[in-house]
């Protein structure tokens, strides 16, 4: 069985087979083999026998991502063959990086800026408070407020596009 | 003794206080917000309260409604824990006109000490060291470019009401200081409801090291010795010990002097912590009076072996301190660990969710506040603290090891935790040698990522989850739960 992995974004090729001698299964990740069985404990707690020895671990699962932890250390794998069954984001880096978003729910305090307006990089743009900390988000690179697709007070969400910046002609590939 | 208190407070604070008070026989009030229904504390106390919608505004720092809740049920005291109206003058002043005892300091010494500015006037004319800066809140940018010309930069502006890194920014040049001044004052307003800001000279690597005090209403004050608080990262603390590396029992001495002093020159009564900064020349200077109990407090409490909660309600019910300071003793070593709800790989930014799964730490010498269960959706609305993970070992070597292994056993998923942060800070040379200085996590761990760590190890555990039947499909906590055999049926039975 073949596992092209994401853990922490390095990518990880991973191939396991089911032991002959039915004890277990042997895995192939780059140059490393691995005898290994496990046992679940209970729904997010796997115990885990590589080479002997007993390792505890905890998985989670949230939309793309699962989340590990081992010994005191948290490990995000993304399956890329399970991603192939799931529909891609949408837009490229390109269009990434001419859209506002916030790293984590929060609510909008003030807006800086009004649409039309010519902004630098660095500049701020909004405003945005969550568990009590404020966070100024600042414009990727120089450009024309396209479009402010949020207001004063609302609750926004990662991935929610705050504001569009319609680059400037010089820094339209790169910066 | 009270019959019955009321919490005014949500979280891990919550829960602690709630504890005492069972062991001291009182009955518990909750109150709590929408956001907060199935809420940790909500489960610890004796009756609840609803006090409105999610916005502290409108719940937790709404005396209105508090004051109602405590007349509802009767409860004849109110803790205030720490942050929301625990140093609300106005609140404790309301609480002594309605007759309900606030398990605090009195509204006037709040009051007073609550006012950076004004408690750096007070301790000036105790002679207690100050940190030079400004006595008055500042108007205006121009009035605070002047003052920070005259001290030098780099300065921090910092709110008047302030605490807990809320409406702090530091200035390094005169370009910096009108944004500063907005942000700091903006953030002030929010957290306490008072925009004001001043700004005092800057120290560049200062330890930051604070005095436990307990004073009663009959005149006797205590120190309960240090935290060393020097571990912060946005101006927040995030790991704290005792006894602190850097002092020595001359220097313990004079700040625990340093400290009844303080508490003295203000009128103080009830438990408060007198902080001060320490430079790597052994001199210090007086920050502020925080009129509460802190969030480390417990590293004092295994340290000394002494309830501070249950101290509190004793203070506050009229009765002595039950200890002389010579009875007070340090034994071993503590060290705490702040357990936020954030991303440490995306510069500490708050990480609100519903916890998948969590597995607390246990054993010798370990101890968590915590304020969470597996399933509990953690609100965005207030502060990210989930919980505290607290060690006591007989040294600072065995504790530092203890605290490893705790760390090592905190598994939290669904959200982001600094856990893995945390053991790459305890593990360092840097903090096995002592050497915490204020800046330490902002330069020595700026941009942290995970080690490269076993990787491997990960892979193989998503293995075996996508392999076994059934895995691959566990979404959300409790959702298959029947899909698995208890443990008992399979430990021993190991899965091919």
């Amino acid at each position: 069985m073949e596992f092209p992995l994401l853990v922490n974004k390095e990518p990880k090729s991973l191939t396991v087979a089911p032991l002959p001698s039915g004890e277990g299964h042997l895995a192939r990740l780059d140059r490393q083999e691995y005898r290994f069985r496990w046992t679940p404990v209970n729904d997010h707690e796997w115990l885990l026998d590589v080479n002997g020895k007993l390792i505890p671990a905890y998985l989670a699962t949230q939309g793309s991502e699962t989340q590990i932890f081992i010994d005191g250390e948290l490990f995000i794998v993304e399956d890329l063959g399970a991603a192939d069954r799931r529909p891609r984001r949408r837009g490229g880096p390109d269009d990434q990086s001419r859209q506002v978003t916030p790293p984590m729910p929060a609510a909008v305090m003030r807006i800086l800026v009004a649409e039309g307006e010519m902004v630098n990089r660095g500049q701020a743009l909004i405003v945005l408070s969550a568990m009590k900390m404020e966070t100024t988000l600042t414009a990727p690179h120089r450009g024309t407020i396209k479009k402010i697709n949020t207001a004063t007070g609302a609750q926004v969400m990662p991935g929610e596009i705050l504001l569009e910046i319609e680059p400037a002609g010089e820094e339209q590939n790169g910066a | 003794m009270f019959e019955k208190i009321m919490v005014a407070n949500r979280g891990e604070i919550a829960v602690r206080i709630m504890r005492t008070c069972r062991e001291m026989g009182i009955p518990t009030v909750a109150v709590h917000s929408e956001a907060d229904r199935n809420a940790l504390h909500v489960q610890c106390a004796d009756e609840a309260v609803g006090i409105g919608p999610a916005e502290p505004q409108d719940s937790y720092l709404n005396i209105e409604k508090i004051i109602a809740a405590a007349r509802e049920s009767g409860a004849g005291a109110i803790h205030p824990g720490y942050g929301f109206l625990a140093e609300n003058a106005s609140f404790a002043e309301r609480c002594e006109a309605e007759g309900i005892r606030f398990i605090g300091p009195p509204s006037a010494v709040i009051k007073s000490l609550g006012d950076k500015t004004a408690a750096r006037a007070i301790m000036l004319k105790g002679a207690v060291p100050v940190i030079p800066g400004m006595t008055e809140p500042a108007s205006n940018v121009a009035e605070l470019s002047e003052h920070a010309r005259e001290i030098g930069y780099p300065v921090l502006l910092k709110a008047v009401a302030g605490g807990g890194g809320k409406g702090m920014r530091v200035v390094s040049g005169p370009e910096g200081m009108k944004d500063a001044f907005a942000e700091a004052a903006s953030e002030a307003h929010s957290a306490f409801g008072d925009g004001a800001v001043y700004l005092e000279k800057f120290l560049e690597r200062p330890r930051h090291v604070e005095i436990q005090v307990l004073a009663d209403a009959h005149g006797n004050t205590v120190h309960l010795f240090e935290r060393e608080c020097s571990l912060q990262r946005r101006h927040q603390k995030i790991i704290e010990e005792s006894p602190s590396p850097a002092l020595n029992p001359g220097l313990r001495e004079a700040m625990g002097q340093a400290a009844i002093k303080a508490a003295r020159a203000a009128g103080y009564v009830n438990a408060g912590t007198v902080e001060f900064l320490l430079d790597d020349r052994g001199r210090f200077y007086f920050l502020e009076v925080n009129t509460r109990l802190q969030v480390e407090h417990p590293v004092t409490e295994m340290i000394t072996g002494i309830d501070l909660v249950r101290e509190q309600i004793r203070i506050a019910a009229g009765e002595p301190l039950s200890y002389r300071q010579e009875e007070i003793k340090a034994r071993g070593h503590a060290i705490e660990c702040r357990i936020y709800a954030e991303d440490p790989e995306r510069a500490f930014i708050p990480s609100p969710g519903k916890i998948l799964y969590l597995k607390e730490p246990a054993g010798p010498g370990v101890r968590v506040d915590s304020g969470i269960y597996g399933g509990f959706a953690v609100p965005a609305a207030y502060d990210p603290i989930l919980s505290k993970l607290i060690v006591h070992a007989e040294d600072r070597p065995k504790a530092v090891e203890r605290m490893v292994r705790a760390l090592r056993e905190y598994v939290i998923l669904g959200i982001r935790t600094p856990v893995p942060f945390l053991l790459d800070v305890i593990k360092s040379d840097f903090f096995r040698r002592g050497e915490t200085h204020t800046l330490l996590i902002d330069e020595g761990f700026a941009g942290w990522r995970p080690p490269p760590g076993r990787a491997d190890l990960a892979c193989l555990a998503y293995a075996a989850f996508r392999i076994a039947p059934g895995g691959g499909n566990l979404t959300e906590a409790g959702r298959e739960r029947d899909r698995f055999p208890s443990p008992w049926e399979t430990l021993g039975a190991w899965s091919l």
